[in-house]
């Protein structure tokens, strides 16, 4: 079925060769605010007569609870009111899950049954936040504790204690794809080999916690919120919960998020603050603290078991694949199964593997939620497929690149359909992974690893691949739930020029650091011609602003690139229509020439912008018949190649397009301590068309930090009671500047055929990627004691044990 | 993350300083850096009805130097004695341990008393001042008093110090050594990050005959092995007097190891303690020996 | 009521407030002052987004009392640019190397990164890691902020 779509007006004047902006070095706009310290971040937001919130949360892994007393919190003074879950469930409808799992319902505070330790019970609202932890203090609750259930795989089991006792399991979603012959490849290949791997909970943990501030106005019936979010169909979540009209909510994306790298989907914090509001009749200012956030924010990452075989021949060549995965979702599992589609899209990463057999389980067990993490599920995705590579290569005894090189897909096999049913746009991954081997200096790495083995000192060196898949869209919603058909993820750009000829953009998406500004401004000023620093981009809220998805999926560059260059040829057609009509010739026999536009009949007559822009906005005499005035025109984008559902046996084109990068690293281990440092991190990286290089370099270095941080040193952990015991970070080790080494990075540019700028997109590769290649060192430098690891993070227990 | 409500005062002489934790009965908590207390109070896990500032008491801000020993007062940031040349000079093995103490940031404002007397058992001051058989001074309602601080630490952040008492100073005795013999410190540390708090650390602290290559003296410590910082008598005994001691020094290590037991917590196993202690024992022992022929530390 | 009456300077102005004891200096300076350059990120003195100069020395303002601060100077990232509107060669060296992403850790690290080239004005790489040690970032990986504060260092530091 073909989807209708606005096509982009074609660029009627080839200048396009030479940008004069995009991939130029270019300040970011955003950065002038943030070092005059004059961000704008939810927690910065006051208004009169606000409030605030504290929570009481539950110290039982599952308990039912049995009362509340809230007599003595009320008569504390400051304190406003109360909320128990009991009111907030009758009152409120429950927060959107998108698996299909009748009667399990998810609250932002517990109903009947508290089902993790820390799960929210009880909102407090105060006139200031430490009054309101005086008064939760006193607020009293009765449990009966109920058994709890916290490994995931005895939770899989018959008999298991429930964690939501009206559903039948706790399996709340279990499928197999099958896509190839998976069998008949196993059964002809030379070789097999099965392998087991644990990807411990982590998370991308923002410095800013959540912060969120609502107000419901009884005089305008408006629910303003301003919130530090990152989530796509936040207002209509609200508006669903709530049980108000979508047109009732107005959420502030001028707010800066401090980070969020996927986490920041405080959906639940929300919906009782708005809730708080409206009850209390007050603005309400919810800031989780940091013991909150960790304990009961739901904002934990995938929690995997994987089991992976692969039938490959002696050359190395891998022909099928076989991966099951556990996904660990916590109590309330949300939107964090979907991690486990989500890599559908690039289920064989950059390998022409032929087949490939999905097994996926969701299993709910008594602890936090999961939530969506940078790569939304990918990153244990790549580390499984890129360590399962290596253990090929080491069963066959050819080198790791040389094998890698031989399973690539190859440039001239793009656009390729993977077995999923993913197109990939574009890509050239041996010249990437070339220019790698050639930064790191491979053969002056591998000298050095075999010099400090000789003195007795354990080193290795580490490859890993990854394909970023960017530009985003849902349909693993329709994948994992059939009843679920959405299909439509778009972007939406609205551009004007003013009276005065200066033009501004609205984007409907709030910033956690990517630079959006920055990103419109140049592709607007590219498309005109003018300099970007003079181009306002500012965020709409969402009442005023177009459809918008919100910045995930590293989709950004792609759709709001596109979305962006297609408003300003629509007016760049309005302007030329209007310059025509003034020399009098078709607007075919006119072309854009700088920031005028020239007549192509040689006589070199010209209209100037300020003359198009006065016509326009001033001189309606001189405006072609028919025509609006003034200068603006909006651009709503479906994301490309997309809008199609997935086929029956769930062959599905994710994302459109296909980032690449390859990582070569270079380790040590301490023998006496396990400790590990780096000698050496390089990678290259293509997104096709760099529009900002610092910003690609940024996101690039930002998330190889993310990624050491869950190979090496972070990690959600629950004792045998379902207590967290990294609830703060003394305890949730995240990598400083002495644990991030300086990296070395190349870039190629392989641009898409999908985007109008050859964009792809950025974001999540680093995260991505450097697990996978750490701790591809990890075993390199194991490989002379015959040990390895196989799980993430590995600590230096892990390591000692594995060097006895 | 807001404290429980308390009361403060910033008293500006030590008898004041007394007095109003004498008022407090028992409720009240000197604060000095703060850097320990302070995420203790905002997560509430510290209750004090009233905090006692002792950061005015300006005759608690510095480094004494006496003739056999110095002397630490209260108010003294770990950052200024990171700084003192009398430290570096006189009290090698505290000049070693300083900069692995957190960040410059908690430094800046952290003191050494209140490490000393804070007694986390996986802390840097704590070992070092067991190893060189500090004094803590306390001020109470009763009077002056001295702990020695194998005495003052009772167990797990626990000590022998009164609710109602002050500990003022910490005096490390630091006897000149005599001629020929040089004083060389080393510390080491396993931590998960730089700064952290160890997993295991371990100081040593060695006064070395040159011209024999003799130990004259030693000083052996770990810490993160148990509820408080170790010494090890037996270690130091077959050091003291050695000549040539590096080949004793791994047999040294090993025994440490086994004398030790060790927790398994979030962080490390038992036997990664063990075996890690043994590591870093070897290491420090060998880093100070070196160090006294060096001329490092070496007074 | 348990409040106090403090004074002291910030950014070189001088308030006169009373305050709960338990109020948090960075608490009082975002709320009691309105300055919310400076951010909170954990309030248990690790993540170094609330650090501040107390008395010239940059310190965590999370477990530091505002009470505490009585007849101290405060610095906040408010008050590094002469004129709330010129950037410091610090700043500017933060914007052209792209030292930043989403902002949040910044005000930190540009008050530690003052405090290093204060002392020390050609730091190594290793020497502005150390001094920035106890800020944590997300976003960047850290090392444009090196590069930004090598940059500073050459143009003129914290002028």
């Amino acid at each position: 079925m073909i989807v209708e779509r606005p096509a982009l007006p074609v660029e009627t004047a080839p200048e396009s060769q030479k940008r004069r902006y995009i991939g130029k070095k270019r300040r970011a706009v955003e950065h002038r605010r943030f070092v005059l310290g004059r961000g704008k971040f939810a927690g910065d937001v006051t208004l009169p007569h606000l409030h605030h919130v504290a929570i009481v949360s539950s110290p039982h892994a599952h308990a039912r609870i049995l009362g509340i007393d809230v007599s003595a919190a009320l008569a504390l003074p400051g304190v406003l009111g109360v909320v128990t879950g009991e009111e907030l469930c009758a009152q409120t409808k429950p927060l959107r899950q998108y698996l299909d799992m009748p009667g399990v319902d998810w609250f932002p505070l517990a109903g009947e049954i508290a089902r993790y330790a820390g799960e929210w019970v009880v909102a407090v609202v105060a006139t200031d936040r430490a009054i309101a932890e005086d008064a939760a203090e006193l607020v009293e609750v009765s449990y009966e504790p109920l058994p709890a259930v916290l490994d995931p795989e005895r939770a899989m089991a018959n008999g298991s204690a429930p964690v939501h006792a009206s559903h039948p399991s706790n399996v709340m979603y279990h499928r197999t794809f099958v896509w190839g012959d998976v069998d008949a490849h196993f059964a002809a290949a030379e070789r097999t080999l099965q392998a087991r791997y644990r990807w411990h909970r982590s998370a991308t943990v923002p410095i800013e916690t959540f912060a969120v501030v609502a107000a419901w106005d009884t005089g305008t019936s408006l629910l303003d919120v301003w919130a530090s979010i990152q989530m796509p169909q936040y207002p209509e979540q609200l508006a669903t919960a709530l049980g108000i009209p979508l047109n009732s909510v107005r959420v502030h994306f001028d707010i800066d998020v401090g980070g969020s790298y996927g986490v920041k989907r405080g959906i639940k914090h929300s919906v009782l603050t708005a809730y708080l509001s409206r009850r209390f009749r007050v603005p309400v200012k919810f800031v989780e603290d940091r013991l909150e956030n960790m304990r009961g924010g739901d904002m934990h990452g995938p929690d995997r078991i994987f089991e992976v075989e692969a039938a490959f021949g002696d050359d190395g060549v891998v022909r099928s694949l076989k991966i099951r995965t556990i996904d660990d979702e916590g109590a309330y599992p949300g939107r964090s199964p979907l991690q486990m589609g989500k890599p559908v899209g690039a289920i064989v990463g950059a390998y022409k593997i032929a087949s490939v057999r999905y097994e996926v389980v969701a299993v709910v067990t008594n602890k936090a939620g999961q939530v969506a993490v940078r790569g939304f599920g990918q990153a244990p995705t790549n580390f499984v497929l890129e360590l399962t590579m290596d253990r090929v290569a080491a069963a066959v005894g050819i080198d790791r690149l040389e094998v890698r090189r031989r399973n690539f897909i190859q440039p001239e096999d793009f656009p390729y359909t993977i077995p999923s049913g993913t197109q990939y746009d574009s890509g050239n991954y041996p010249t990437v992974l070339g220019k790698a081997e050639r930064l790191a200096d491979i053969d002056a790495l591998i000298r050095w690893r075999d010099d400090a083995r000789a003195h007795g000192r354990v080193a290795g060196i580490g490859v890993a691949s990854c394909i970023e898949p960017g530009g985003g869209n849902s349909i693993f919603q329709a994948l994992f739930n059939p009843k679920d058909d959405s299909t439509t993820f778009p972007e939406g750009c609205q551009v004007k020029i003013d009276r005065h000829g200066t033009v501004s953009a609205q984007i409907g998406v709030a910033s956690s650091g990517q630079g959006h500004e920055t990103l419109v401004s140049a592709v607007l000023g590219e498309e005109f011609g003018i300099d970007p620093d003079q181009i306002r981009v500012i965020h709409a809220d969402s009442l005023a602003g177009l459809p918008s998805q919100s910045p995930v999926a590293s989709r950004m560059a792609i759709v709001l690139g596109d979305a962006s260059v297609g408003a300003a040829r629509r007016l760049k057609a309005k302007m030329l229509d209007i310059a025509a009509y003034r020399l009098g010739i078709p607007s075919s026999d006119c072309g854009w020439d700088g920031t005028r536009v020239r007549r192509t009949d040689g006589t070199g007559e010209t209209v100037s912008w300020m003359e198009m822009v006065r016509i326009a906005h001033v001189t309606y005499h001189k405006l072609p018949p028919g025509m609006d005035p003034g200068l603006q025109a909006q651009f709503v984008l479906e994301v490309q190649n997309s809008g199609r559902l997935p086929a029956p046996d769930g062959r599905v084109q994710m994302y459109p397009c296909q980032s690449f990068s390859a990582h070569v690293v270079a380790v040590e281990i301490d023998r006496g301590t396990g400790k590990v440092s780096f000698h050496k991190y390089a990678l290259a990286h293509d997104c096709g068309t760099v529009i900002n290089p610092d910003i690609v370099r940024g996101m690039v270095l930002g998330g190889i930090a993310h990624g050491i941080g869950a190979a090496l040193y972070e990690r959600f952990v629950y004792d045998d009671n379902g207590q967290l015991i990294t609830q703060t970070f003394a305890d949730y080790m995240m990598p400083t500047t002495h644990e991030v080494p300086p990296v070395e990075m190349v870039e190629h540019e392989t641009p898409s055929p999908l985007t109008t700028m050859g964009q792809k997109g950025v974001g999540e590769g680093g995260y991505m990627s450097t697990p996978a290649a750490v701790v591809s060192a990890l075993n390199d430098a194991l490989a002379p004691f015959g040990t390895r690891i196989d799980h993430a993070p590995a600590t230096p227990v892990d390591l000692l044990e594995r060097m006895r | 993350m807001k404290p429980v409500d308390f009361g403060y005062v910033r008293p500006l002489t030590i008898a004041d300083a007394v007095k109003a934790l004498a008022c407090a009965q028992g409720e009240g908590k000197v604060i000095a850096g703060g850097q320990s207390l302070g995420p203790l109070l905002n997560m509430r896990l510290v209750r004090p009805a009233l905090l006692v500032d002792v950061n005015a008491l300006s005759e608690l801000a510095a480094i004494q130097a006496g003739q056999a020993e110095v002397r630490i007062g209260a108010v003294v940031r770990q950052r200024a004695a990171e700084r003192s040349a009398v430290v570096a000079r006189r009290l090698p093995l505290v000049a070693e341990a300083l900069p692995y103490i957190g960040h410059v940031q908690t430094r800046n404002r952290g003191t050494v008393v209140g490490s000393v007397v804070h007694a986390d058992p996986s802390a840097e001051l704590p070992l070092v001042a067991l190893c060189l058989d500090a004094i803590v001074e306390i001020i109470g309602p009763a009077g002056n008093r001295e702990a020695s601080i194998p005495d003052f630490y009772e167990g797990y952040l626990s000590t022998d110090l009164a609710p109602d008492e002050l500990a003022v100073a910490v005096r490390f005795p630091a006897p000149e050594p005599p001629p020929g013999v040089v004083r060389a410190a080393a510390f080491a540390e396993m931590a998960r990050r730089e700064g952290d708090f160890a997993i295991v650390a371990a100081a040593a602290q060695l006064d070395v005959d040159v011209a024999a290559r003799r130990v004259v003296d030693a000083r052996v410590g770990l810490t993160g092995v148990a509820g408080v910082p170790l010494r090890f008598a037996a270690a130091e005994t077959a050091l003291r007097g050695a000549a040539e001691p590096r080949r004793v020094f791994a047999s040294v290590a090993q025994t440490v190891s086994d004398e030790i037991d060790p927790d398994s917590d979030l962080h490390a196993t038992a036997e990664y303690r063990r075996s890690v202690a043994r590591v870093l024992v070897s290491r420090v022992l060998e880093r100070a020996w070196l160090r006294a022929f060096a001329g490092e530390n070496g007074r | 009521m348990n409040d106090c009456a403090i004074s002291l300077t910030v950014n070189g102005v001088t308030y006169e407030r009373r305050v709960p004891p338990r109020r948090s200096l960075v608490d009082f300076l975002r709320d009691d002052l309105a300055l919310t350059g400076t951010h909170v990120g954990c309030e248990h003195g690790i993540c170094g987004a609330c650090t501040v100069m107390l008395d010239g020395v940059p310190i965590r303002s999370c477990i530091v009392y505002a009470v505490q601060a009585d007849g101290a100077s405060i610095t906040t990232v408010e008050g590094l640019s002469p004129d709330g509107s010129t950037l410091t060669p610090l700043q500017d060296a933060f914007v052209e190397c792209h030292g930043l992403q989403c902002g949040f850790c910044t005000p930190g690290m540009l008050i530690a990164a003052t405090a290093l080239l204060r002392e020390n004005p050609d730091p190594s790489a290793d020497e502005i890691r150390d001094e920035l040690g106890g800020n944590i970032c997300r976003c960047t990986g850290y090392q444009q902020i090196v590069e930004a504060v090598q940059l500073a260092a050459r143009t003129g530091g914290t002028r």
